[in-house]
Formats: structure tokens, C-alpha cells, sequence
């Protein structure tokens, strides 16, 4: 084997190992936070909501997308049961079960919808802005 | 020149198509990497075939912009990016003198190294250009998803492995058309991707 060939397969093993280092580190992530998952926890900034108080406080709204309907609680409201103070003043992380995240705006808050199956629906941004396996959100 | 050009517009349909009408589909099941896995396999086929630099860029501009212009789907900007990069980190790697050692150990190793970086581009490009497009981009968010974009690209780098070779063993056939069949149905496939875009597949 000449040894363009054997860098060659040098990078490839490498590429390969950081990618399944990166599977176990999302793993042991997604591990750490199943029991509050499980539970049927929501947290928000420090505080920890059950999915059937939120559902039992906020209002379902039905959001028509090209993708399906979806029923949900307004994402602000799930914010204003947390007592955030000046929750128009902030952003907002909304962080998955397995550490993907994304950062919203309050305007987009009051757009967004969460569903009973914890699905951040935002029709109005693009579909990587839609989280499943909601675990947390952030207060930026 | 003009044989070359219905060639981009036909393989750039093509993939478009399958975009349009899979890529959500698979994107549900968070099986994106096919998608771009296919992309890879066309364009490494049809390098091989044409050996024309730029050509793939010219396929993934045209799928992208098919992409965006259909009427279906929830992240048409994302995926036209990611169609479009995909494009250009092709071309990027394809400059290397890799070709000629014609190995299968090559093969492989250059199936897994650019599947996955192809592919991971893609992946990391959509992260940072659909916020800065259209709403706010955070650097937090792009390090929270990094272990996410390595850990499916392995997915694609495994099937590189096969697919690269697979793609030199298909340019190993002699395939050729005759120009007076060339044109016509290649304009006809063109068309039918085309108004199956439009149409919303």
C-alpha cells in the first residue's frame, strides 16, 4: 500500500471514530436526561413543569402547517406559567432530549406551539427549527 | 457544450426530484443521509462518466433551486443549501490527485472520507445559513448539533464505502446513447421532473 493510500485510510478511520465517539457522548446525553423525560418533566429555566400542568394551564391551539395539523399550548404561555420576568425581553433556547438546540425569539415563542408529544412546531420558521423530544428551555 | 448542458439539467432534475419527493419523507425518520448519500452516488458517477469539473456544481444548482421552488415541504431553504454545498464540498474534494491510484483500498477510504465530509458540510452549512437567513443565528445552537452531524455521518461514510466503488464499477460500463435518442429523451425526462415539482410530488 503507498502511502497516499494509507493517509487516506488513516483520515477515513479517523472521520469514522469521531463519529461514533460523537453517537456515545449523544447517548450517554440523551441517558442523563431520560428520568426527567420520563417523568413527564418540562424545565424551564429552574423550574420543573409537568407536561399535564402545562396542558391543564394553557390554552390547546390547533396550527394548520403544509406539513399536517398540529394541537398544542402557545410556547408563551409555557413561558408565563414559569413566572420568567420580562419574558418579551429575552431569547430563548429550546433544547431536545438529545442536545440539539435552537434559539428563538420571543415573537416566535408567541407563534410557536407545544405539542402533548413535546414538538416544538414553529410554521412560520423552517423545519430545523422544529424540535421533537422538548426536554428544556433556556432563558437567553 | 450544449450535450454537457442538458447533461447537468437532466442529473440536476433528477436529483431534485428525489428531493422533493423523499426528502421529507426521509427527513421524518431522520434518514436525511440517504438523500444526500444518493446525491453523492450521482455525482460521482457522472464525474467519473463526463470528467468535467464544475459539472456537479452545475447539478446541485439546479437541484437546489428545484428545491426551493417546490411547493411542498417545511425547509425548502434548508435543504437547497444543503443541496447546493453539498455540490461545492464535492467539487472541493474531486480536486485531489486521489484518482489515480486505482485501488480498492482508494476507493473505499475516499468513499468514507468524502460521503461523511460531504454530507456533514451539507449538514453544518444549513445550520448556519438558514438562521443567518432567516432568523437569528446562535454559535450555542451550532455546538449543540455538532455531535449530532458527526454521528449521522458516519451512517453516510459507511455507505460510501460501497457506493464509491460501486459508482467507479458503473463508469467501468460502456453506457452510451445515441445523440439522435440523446436529446429527446433527455429533454423528456427534464420535463417530467420538472412539472412533477411544480406539480408537488
Amino acid at each position: 500500500m503507498k502511502k497516499p493510500e494509507k493517509i487516506v485510510i488513516i483520515i477515513a478511520i479517523f472521520l469514522l471514530s469521531m463519529g461514533l465517539v460523537s453517537g456515545v457522548y449523544i447517548e450517554k446525553e440523551t441517558d442523563e436526561n431520560e428520568t426527567i423525560f420520563a417523568d413527564g418533566y418540562l424545565e424551564v429555566e429552574d423550574s420543573l413543569l409537568t407536561m399535564d400542568n402545562i396542558f391543564s394551564r394553557c390554552t390547546c391551539h390547533n396550527h394548520v402547517t403544509n406539513r399536517g395539523n398540529y394541537t398544542g399550548v402557545s410556547l408563551s404561555c409555557v413561558i408565563n406559567i414559569s413566572n420568567i420576568q420580562d419574558p418579551e425581553i429575552h431569547d430563548y433556547a429550546i433544547i431536545a432530549l438529545d442536545g440539539y438546540t435552537k434559539t428563538v425569539s420571543w415573537m416566535d415563542m408567541k407563534e410557536g406551539i407545544l405539542t402533548d408529544e413535546r414538538y416544538a412546531v414553529f410554521s412560520h420558521l423552517p423545519r430545523a427549527y422544529w424540535i421533537k423530544d422538548v426536554l428544556r428551555i433556556e432563558v437567553k | 457544450m450544449k450535450k454537457l448542458l442538458a447533461t447537468v439539467l437532466l442529473f440536476g432534475s433528477l436529483w431534485g426530484l428525489f428531493e422533493c419527493s423523499v426528502g421529507d419523507f426521509l427527513h421524518d425518520y431522520d434518514l436525511s443521509v440517504v438523500t444526500a448519500a444518493f446525491a453523492i452516488f450521482l455525482m460521482s458517477v457522472t464525474r467519473l462518466k463526463y470528467g468535467q469539473p464544475g459539472m456537479q456544481l452545475g447539478m446541485a444548482l439546479v437541484a437546489g433551486l428545484l428545491r426551493h421552488f417546490n411547493p411542498v415541504g417545511t425547509c425548502l431553504i434548508c435543504s437547497s443549501i444543503a443541496i447546493i454545498i453539498e455540490g461545492l464540498a464535492f467539487e472541493i474534494i474531486w480536486v485531489f490527485p486521489w484518482k489515480k491510484y486505482d485501488t480498492l483500498s482508494m476507493k473505499v477510504g475516499m468513499g468514507v472520507i468524502s460521503f461523511y465530509s460531504i454530507y456533514a458540510f451539507g449538514y453544518l452549512a444549513t445550520q448556519i445559513l438558514t438562521p443567518l437567513f432567516t432568523a437569528t443565528f446562535f454559535l450555542s445552537d451550532l455546538i449543540g448539533v455538532v455531535p449530532r452531524i458527526f454521528s449521522q455521518a458516519v451512517l453516510a461514510g459507511l455507505i460510501g464505502s460501497i457506493f464509491l466503488p460501486l459508482a467507479f464499477w458503473v463508469d467501468s460500463l460502456s453506457i452510451s446513447f445515441n445523440d439522435k435518442f440523446y436529446y429527446p429523451s433527455t429533454i423528456s425526462l427534464i420535463s417530467m421532473c420538472w412539472i412533477a415539482i411544480i406539480a408537488g410530488i
